[in-house]
């Protein structure tokens, strides 16, 4: 069985015009795509805004779009793993302890 | 299988026409300032299909295989044809851009329910691994 193609990049979108500004948008596609032969198929893709930068007159200025809430979900993981890990390490040496 | 491999082609190419820009809403204008909404877009769908083909033998080519002859397929026969499929879709905010006259910045949208949800899910993770300690270290001591 073949697996699953996926790439991932970066494309820049059509400028904005927002006021004396003017948009120049960047965003992440990560897509995946799978076939059986030709009796079937899979694709998914994932759309992500990366950051825009903002051009007046001669300046430009770089501005990251955060996806705060996947960051707080990621931590909020990241901890739930540690405080599991922290636990298990001391039922362990808990364990060892009662045994001597 | 032409009518499976003329749907695949089409829904194929389907997903190349939703372009980047839909991640970008539209600007509005309110007074001086325009707000232009940032939105996280994923979308993905499946299909698969079949003909059958002449009824084999399972236990083909075994000693003891009391198995029916096994039809020939000289393709005046119609067998039966399946699919199926499915898709969906998500679009979610991220964050809004804003101009001003005195600049540009990004403002986060926090998905609070989400956030409340994975916290409430955490406190019971963390309430339970506690509990669990707790308990396994008095009941050696008792």
């Amino acid at each position: 069985m073949k697996l699953p193609e996926q790439q991932i990049r970066i494309v820049a979108g059509t400028p904005i015009e927002a006021g004396s500004q003017r948009l120049m948008p960047s965003v992440l596609v990560q897509e995946g795509h799978w076939r059986w032969g030709n009796s079937g198929l899979y694709r998914y893709t994932r759309l992500r805004a990366v950051s825009v930068v903002a051009e007046s007159g001669d300046a430009a200025e770089w501005h990251e779009i955060p996806d705060v809430t996947a960051q707080m979900l990621s931590s909020m993981l990241v901890s739930a793993a540690a405080i599991g890990v922290v636990g298990i390490v001391i039922l362990v040496l808990s364990h060892l302890l009662h045994r001597r | 299988m032409e009518a499976f491999e003329t749907l695949f082609s089409r829904l194929d190419t389907v997903s190349e026409k939703v372009s980047v820009d839909a991640v970008f809403g539209k600007p509005q204008t309110y007074g001086d300032r325009v707000v232009i909404p940032v939105a996280e877009i994923a979308y993905g769908f499946g299909a698969r299909g079949g003909i059958a083909s002449a009824p084999g033998c399972a236990c083909e080519g075994e000693p003891e295989c009391e198995c029916e002859a096994v039809a020939e397929d000289d393709g005046s026969q119609e067998w039966p044809v399946g699919g199926g499929g499915g898709a969906g879709g998500k679009a979610r905010p991220v964050a809004y851009i804003e101009v001003t006259p005195e600049g540009t910045r990004v403002q986060p949208i926090v998905d609070e329910q989400r956030i409340a949800l994975a916290g409430i899910l955490l406190g019971a993770w963390a309430v339970g691994w506690v509990g669990l300690v707790l308990k396994t270290l008095f009941t050696r001591r008792a």
